[in-house]
């Protein structure tokens, strides 16, 4: 597991170099414009291309074919995938609250704890498309699983659409705000529940 | 002596080609060639063995354990080179190596690094800048440096230049002197296999078609140069495939079938490798 990601974070170094550029080049945009509502969409098309990125770093190089040779179990293939992802997500939710902290003074009308709940939501939010994208991401290969992608970026605004368009009225602030605190566990189930589905799929794989 | 490959009824069915029946027994101490033409079944043997497919039906042994059961203990002691490299190619040797560490429980750096200086692997450099002698090599110098006691190739040697193959074939003889080591090699250079190969295993449209000590093997088929006439009154399950052309017939056979004939010259593995192929369109 160890080896499995260290060789991604190795292999991820340029893209590494590109990412704190872009940060540098957001916190500058978000403090120009009094707002930092852009960081935390970043953040999650950053999480959850991450993903795509080092598999198909894998598919160019015949990776799997080869760790598969080596004592590296399937399953920890399929894990560690996840571990790295997670750990991302994490780290990126890190960075942004300290930027957030730090430019909260600067920020009209800004509110520590709607911030903080925000950018809890997007983190929880973007663990929900990795739980949900992953398995498709494992059974359908990189080149397929970029659009698959994209539907599931769609899909929040397709139901917050709906929603609007039926008239269904939208729960009150208390209900959201326990919704935010709980999500973490329910992300969590889900995490686990997509993880055995990849791992079920990466196991009926021939290389 | 101890086999260290043992490979029983091997079964693997696709829709227009299927591997059958393959009986392959490698005995420790040896080199055996595993060769064929481009897809009669090399690479999905070798994937069977690796458990990257999964069998229909029967029997893989390794070091005389299941291969599935036992796949992780195994894998331990496997040294795997694929036709090309399969390391991201942003990566750099001593990164290779820290990676690797994490891999195998007997990663050995210094071992990793004295076939990186023999092999004068440059150090600084990122792997998509190697030569695809440079990046074989390396493969190879990863699945020589975690205690291997197997060394499985699949069409490794392709693509390289004679020098560099030779030093290869002289790593794996090295290799060898141990007596409890095997190397499983794919190839379809044969000239390489005749250098080095103990055992040969002729793998043709999914079946094997024969299987062993290349000296037997070299011993056993001669080439028959002889007129019409003279190769009807053969007894034809002697000859294992034929060539006609305006001076006569040129056939493989089996030389202790055949009597009465001066002229049977020495058989090359590519004579009973394109002969058999020949006799089995005839």
């Amino acid at each position: 597991m160890k080896g499995l990601i260290l060789k991604d974070l190795l292999s991820l170094k340029k893209q590494g170099k590109l990412l704190l550029l872009m940060l540098v080049f957001f916190v500058v945009y978000s403090y120009a414009t009094k707002n930092t509502s852009i960081l935390g969409s970043m953040l999650a098309v950053l999480c959850t291309m991450l993903p795509i990125t080092t598999l198909s770093c894998d598919e160019r190089s015949k990776w799997d074919k080869f760790a598969l040779s080596t004592p590296v179990q399937r399953k920890t293939v399929v894990v560690s995938k996840y571990v790295l992802s997670i750990l991302f997500n994490i780290t990126a939710f890190a960075i942004m609250t300290v930027i957030n902290l730090i430019l909260l003074p600067y920020i009209e009308n800004a509110n520590l704890e709607e911030t903080v709940l925000t950018l809890l939501g997007t983190c929880m939010g973007t663990l929900l498309i990795l739980a949900i994208f992953m398995p498709f991401l494992f059974k359908f290969g990189v080149e397929k699983s970029r659009f698959i992608l994209m539907a599931i970026y769609a899909l929040p605004l397709m139901i917050s659409g709906l929603i609007h368009k039926m008239n269904i009225p939208l729960p009150d602030e208390r209900f959201l705000k326990s919704l935010a605190y709980a999500s973490p566990v329910i992300t969590l189930c889900l995490l686990l529940i997509s993880v055995n589905v990849s791992v079920g799929i990466y196991n009926k794989k021939e290389f | 002596m101890e086999n260290v490959l043992e490979i029983r009824k091997l079964n693997k069915r696709y829709k227009g080609f299927s591997l059958s029946d393959v009986d392959i027994t490698l005995p420790s101490g040896s080199i055996m060639g595993f060769i064929g033409e481009n897809g009669a079944g090399k690479t999905t043997t070798i994937k069977l063995i690796l458990n990257l497919l999964h069998r229909d039906s029967g029997e893989i042994k390794i070091f005389g354990k299941d291969n599935i059961r036992n796949e992780k203990e195994i894998k331990e002691e496997i040294g795997v080179v694929f036709d090309e490299c399969n390391f991201p190619d942003t990566m750099k040797i001593s990164e290779i190596s820290r990676v690797m560490g994490h891999i195998y429980s007997k990663w050995d750096d210094n071992t990793f690094g004295r076939y990186a200086d023999k092999f004068s692997l440059p150090a600084n450099k990122e792997i998509k800048e190697f030569s695809r002698g440079m990046k074989m090599k390396l493969s190879i110098a990863a699945a020589m440096s975690h205690g291997a006691r197997l060394l499985i190739l699949d069409e490794a040697t392709s693509g390289l230049d004679p020098v560099v193959r030779d030093e290869i074939l002289d790593i794996f003889l090295e290799f060898i002197q141990d007596e409890r080591n095997a190397v499983f090699v794919s190839t379809h250079i044969l000239s390489d296999i005749e250098k080095v190969a103990d055992y040969i295993t002729f793998i043709h449209k999914g079946r094997i078609k024969f299987s062993q000590p290349k000296d037997e093997l070299l011993e056993n088929y001669g080439i028959l140069k002889c007129s019409y006439s003279e190769f009807d009154a053969v007894d034809k399950s002697a000859v294992k495939g034929y060539r006609k052309n305006d001076f006569g017939v040129e056939a493989l056979v089996l030389r202790d079938q055949i009597r009465g004939y001066k002229t049977i010259d020495h058989a090359t593995l590519e004579d009973i490798m394109l002969f058999t192929v020949r006799g089995d369109q005839q």
